[in-house]
């Protein structure tokens, strides 16, 4: 049986191949207004990342116009995440993104840990996908502590060196 | 978090050699709901003359302006300082922001021995409301109402455009109402054109309109000359090589042919012809680019997307052209000489960690010893600003020497002969000014007019 993460590994997946996306940086806005979905900047609070909602039929993702374009790529697959694969959870409601290892809101008892597990592993799939990681040159002895290799590795990507480090230790 | 609407009035329309006399700043959640306001006024400085025009638009008398209960300039600064960074991480907007009211901040800070960036450090972002709404009328034209002048021009003026679209602005030119008519049309931009306020957001920040720019792809750039709009379908070719957040795009619109086989010298005699093929995009003053997908056809002007895309792809991969058309920008771009006055040289480099470090101490020391600290600058700038302020807070807090130096400097600013081609006000040149404005002038602003006269005269007077 597959796990949650896997799961949303496979749907990122399944996006890539229907965007043939072949080069980075995966253009993750463009797959988002290409299904439908709005993607909307505001000032928020600073610990807020962002947040995915379903209202009168209408699709939007909230993203902190205040953060650094590369958490913002993130927040924006991670929120896309939300909608393709937990549409029940966002439908008329607001789904209020704090970070990403937190979850705040109404739903915070109900087994929300595993659709915000699943969220990060869709968006970090879908912005470093397994098949553009494997090119990287050396990967099996990348020292993911070095800060200049990860800074120039991140931008490649375009995501944070926090971002890749997860992914890499995962990949690793 | 959310944003942080300012306004500034002040004593004439010279960024460099006017000061701010009233600033008001309005703090709102990201629904543009209000949560705070802030004004504060300040003292005349006394090397600066106002402009008779300027005192007659905002009203403000001369006895006002040196009114005791007034806070100093240097007070009024600090005090702003500290409500900005008790405000901050925000969107910093205004109306005409960018090339006046924050151009004045900055002079404000700098003069006053802080770092002039504020608005667009420490996680804050900055737009501008007026190219926001210009752009409006041309994304969503029947979103806001643009009144039009007895010359059939459309008028952007705050005063005339938020009345036209409902706000009562009784208090025109009153820092805090000008404010409130801001937030008005950002209101109504955000209701009325979503997609054009979430682009405008979004470019608010440095680096997101820096990515964009470096994404490779062409998109639209709209800019406006004397209210008139013009949309450019671009593509970044390179960066300024000494300002890192400049871009130079190519206006696609250009036949790429025209400038192959050309000389060094033909190519830069064309990039500086108009229209010009080369625009330069400043990624931190929020530009007003749109991504092809999003343009509506009509402003695409003779060309399809599909031209663009193709004429872009072409262009992306002539290495050869794009490294010669930068070179011919570099070659034609505006090269600054130094100025000789302390205010033109704020963006001479910032300043170096033990500046700012004595900037620190100078603040927090009393008056009667940060002398002291004038001379220790390595930049010599900082030390000339650091007498100056303690001039103008009390003359006998400086060493007789100095004294005698600052009081120079201030008869070289207020009473400059008048053909010596000085950018700033004089007291000659007010008082001519003054006098041309009470020929003309109605009734309720002929007695502050009448003040500020008698005012300059006797200045003159004093001054022989």
């Amino acid at each position: 049986m597959l796990s949650p993460a896997q799961i949303a590994r496979d749907q990122a997946q399944h996006i890539l191949t229907e965007y043939a996306v072949t080069t980075l940086p995966v253009p993750v806005e463009k797959i988002a207004k290409s299904l439908g979905i709005a993607v909307r900047f505001s000032p928020l609070d600073q610990e807020l990342s962002g947040m995915a909602l379903i209202k009168d039929g209408v699709s939007v993702i909230g993203v902190n116009a205040l953060h650094h374009p590369n958490r913002q790529r993130f927040t924006i697959a991670h929120e896309l995440g939300h909608h393709i694969m937990h549409r029940e959870l966002i439908d008329g409601t607001v789904h209020v993104d704090k970070g990403f290892t937190l979850w705040r809101g109404d739903l915070a008892t109900q087994g929300t840990d595993r659709v915000e597990v699943q969220a990060n592993a869709f968006a970090s799939e879908l912005l470093m996908p397994k098949q553009f990681i494997s090119q990287i040159e050396g990967i099996e002895s990348l020292d993911i502590d070095d800060e200049v290799g990860m800074k120039a590795l991140a931008k490649r990507f375009r995501v944070s060196v926090t971002a890749l480090q997860n992914r890499l230790s995962s990949y690793i | 978090m959310g944003f942080v609407f300012y306004d500034t009035e002040t004593t004439g329309i010279d960024t460099s050699f006017d000061q701010i006399l009233q600033f008001a700043a309005i703090r709102t959640d990201e629904d543009l709901n209000i949560l705070e306001r802030f004004e504060i006024r300040s003292r005349l400085l006394p090397f600066i003359v106002p402009a008779p025009g300027a005192l007659r638009v905002t009203k403000m008398t001369i006895d006002r302006l040196h009114d005791p209960a007034t806070p100093s300039h240097y007070e009024m600064v600090r005090a702003i300082r500290s409500k900005l960074a008790e405000w901050s991480p925000a969107i910093f907007l205004g109306y005409n922001s960018l090339r006046f009211d924050e151009e004045l901040i900055r002079q404000a800070f700098y003069q006053t021995l802080h770092n002039p960036y504020l608005t667009n450090r420490d996680g804050n972002c900055r737009g501008d409301v007026l190219p926001l709404v210009q752009a409006c009328t041309e994304f969503e034209p029947d979103c806001v109402t643009v009144p039009y002048g007895g010359n059939g021009k459309p008028v952007f003026k705050l005063d005339q455009l938020a009345p036209a679209n409902g706000f009562s602005h009784d208090n025109a030119h009153d820092a805090l109402s000008d404010v409130e008519a801001t937030i008005h049309m950002c209101r109504l931009v955000r209701d009325g054109a979503g997609d054009l306020w979430n682009r405008f957001l979004r470019f608010t920040q440095k680096a997101a309109a820096a990515e964009f720019l470096d994404e490779d792809e062409p998109f639209l750039l709209t800019e406006f000359y004397f209210n008139r709009p013009k949309h450019m379908p671009v593509l970044r070719i390179g960066q300024d090589s000494e300002q890192s957040n400049v871009s130079v795009c190519f206006d696609l619109a250009h036949d790429l042919d025209r400038f192959r086989n050309l000389t060094n010298a033909q190519l830069q005699s064309l990039v500086v012809s108009s229209p010009k093929p080369l625009r330069k995009i400043k990624a931190n003053a929020a530009p007003t680019m749109t991504p092809l997908d999003d343009v509506p056809d009509q402003l695409l002007g003779d060309l399809t997307q599909d031209d663009i895309v193709a004429r872009a792809g072409e262009l992306h991969s002539d290495d050869a052209l794009k490294a010669r058309l930068l070179a011919a920008y570099e070659a034609t771009k505006t090269v600054y000489e130094p100025n000789e006055h302390v205010e033109k040289n704020i963006y001479e480099g910032f300043a170096a960690n033990a500046d700012e470090h004595l900037m620190k101490q100078f603040h927090a020391m009393p008056w009667e010893n940060r002398h002291t600290l004038a001379s220790q600058f390595q930049n010599p700038k900082f030390g000339f600003l650091a007498k100056r302020l303690i001039f103008a807070h009390d003359p006998n807090c400086l060493p007789l020497a100095c004294q005698q130096e600052m009081s120079a400097h201030i008869h070289s600013r207020i009473a400059a002969p008048d053909d010596s081609g000085v950018k700033w006000t004089t007291l000659t040149k007010a008082r001519s000014e003054c006098e041309t404005l009470m020929a003309s002038a109605a009734a309720e602003e002929l007695s502050l007019l009448q003040g500020y006269h008698e005012y300059l005269t006797a200045k003159l007077a004093a001054l022989g």
